[in-house]
């Protein structure tokens, strides 16, 4: 009897420590826990705290130097297609991530020495924004006076052509949080 | 002549007429052995009367609820000895239905969005619906607005579709050349602004040439 009721009671606890163990991902505090490692979650009452949005930035550089494809840059079919498929080898410049916020434009400064500017024009909804982008010279004359893009958490664009050292270069633009 | 043991009790008691008491008694007289069965009642009337004057005191005392609660103890016993047995299974079956609820809300239910974030978004709409009443702002928390707010969280959970690519709205090449197209691969449509250098050079005099 006794041990029917440990086992019944083993049980209920099996079944029911996940389902709290389950809600623990949804704290609001689990997500910085999970980037920083040390935070406490927050009490749950509270509405969870907005992730700040931010422009992942990957420069690639693409030449024909045989050198392949840099493991660094992950899963990236779009360089199998022309006219990437153009440039046999694909080396990481860089990866710079700009914080989006309204009325703060980000600049980033090429390999080529220009300047890559980054404006949150609009928050559309909590995983969409519209943000514009532009390449000025080192002059500060425009190479890329303007482009605007509409894009949800997780979307990319590129920009893609510019010279540079036997190559050309290629900006991958994504919206992460 | 016979006489029943009725009879004769009924003689040693004085209970006969006068007729039967002298028929008995010829009867006696005849019977040494139907005289010796009344001695024997004699000696009986006088054992129960001096066994009923030694316990006339036990007996006015005698309670018959102590009998009865002395019969039914060990029946109080096992009642008592079950109630524990009782008490862990319904406790035991309150478990197990508390930690089912848990479970079956827990994986059934997707995340509710804050109530009051609920009532803000409908009080948004409202807004731009032109159809915002003056308690449309503040905070409410109905059935209904959670039925809602489960119903498009369970809609969502349902539509595997994913979002709409990212699109360019506009783009300005300034008195450069370039193109924009979208480059479709298995997983994604990604648009791309292709934008090869016009051959002006940079005025830092970098070398940009291929």
């Amino acid at each position: 009897m006794r041990r029917v009721s440990l086992a019944l009671c083993s049980l209920v606890a099996v079944l029911t420590l996940p389902a709290y163990a389950a809600d623990a991902p949804r704290a609001p505090g689990a997500a910085s826990a999970h980037a920083g490692g040390s935070a406490a979650p927050a009490p749950s009452a509270h509405p969870p705290a907005e992730l700040p949005l931010v422009a992942e930035v990957l420069i690639l550089h693409a030449t024909n130097e045989q050198k392949g494809i840099d493991p660094r840059i992950g899963k990236l079919p779009e360089l199998g297609k022309p006219p990437f498929s153009n440039y046999d080898s694909y080396q990481v410049l860089d990866r710079v991530r700009l914080p989006l916020k309204k009325d703060a434009p980000q600049n980033l400064k090429l390999p080529n020495g220009r300047t890559l500017q980054v404006r949150l024009l609009d928050e559309l909804g909590p995983d969409s924004v519209r943000l514009s982008a532009s390449i000025n010279r080192p002059s500060g004359k425009e190479f890329l006076p303007l482009l605007e893009v509409k894009a949800h958490v997780g979307q990319a664009f590129i920009v893609a052509g510019q010279s540079h050292k036997k190559g050309i270069l290629v900006l991958v633009i994504r919206v992460v949080k | 002549m016979s006489i029943s043991r009725e009879q004769l009790m009924r003689y040693h008691d004085g209970e006969l007429s006068e007729a039967e008491a002298r028929r008995v008694e010829s009867a006696l007289d005849q019977d040494p052995a139907l005289l010796e069965e009344l001695e024997a009642y004699s000696e009986l009337g006088s054992f129960v009367r001096v066994w009923d004057q030694s316990n006339a005191s036990k007996l006015a005392s005698f309670d018959i609820s102590d009998s009865v609660l002395s019969a039914i103890e060990p029946r109080r016993a096992r009642v008592h000895s079950l109630l524990p047995r009782i008490a862990t299974w319904v406790s035991l079956s309150a478990a197990i239905a508390a930690g089912s609820v848990l479970v079956v809300r827990s994986w059934s239910a997707a995340p509710l969005p804050p109530p009051c974030s609920v009532s803000a978004e409908r009080a948004e709409q409202a807004r731009h619906d032109g159809t915002a009443s003056p308690s449309a702002s503040a905070p409410e928390l109905s059935v209904a607005a959670v039925l809602e707010a489960v119903a498009l969280d369970g809609a969502v959970a349902r539509d595997p579709s994913p979002p709409p690519p990212a699109t360019i709205e506009s783009v300005d090449f300034g008195s450069n050349a370039g193109e924009v197209f979208v480059l479709s691969t298995d997983t994604s449509e990604t648009p791309v602004v292709w934008m090869p250098d016009d051959g002006d050079p940079d005025e830092d005099n970098e070398d940009r040439s291929e």
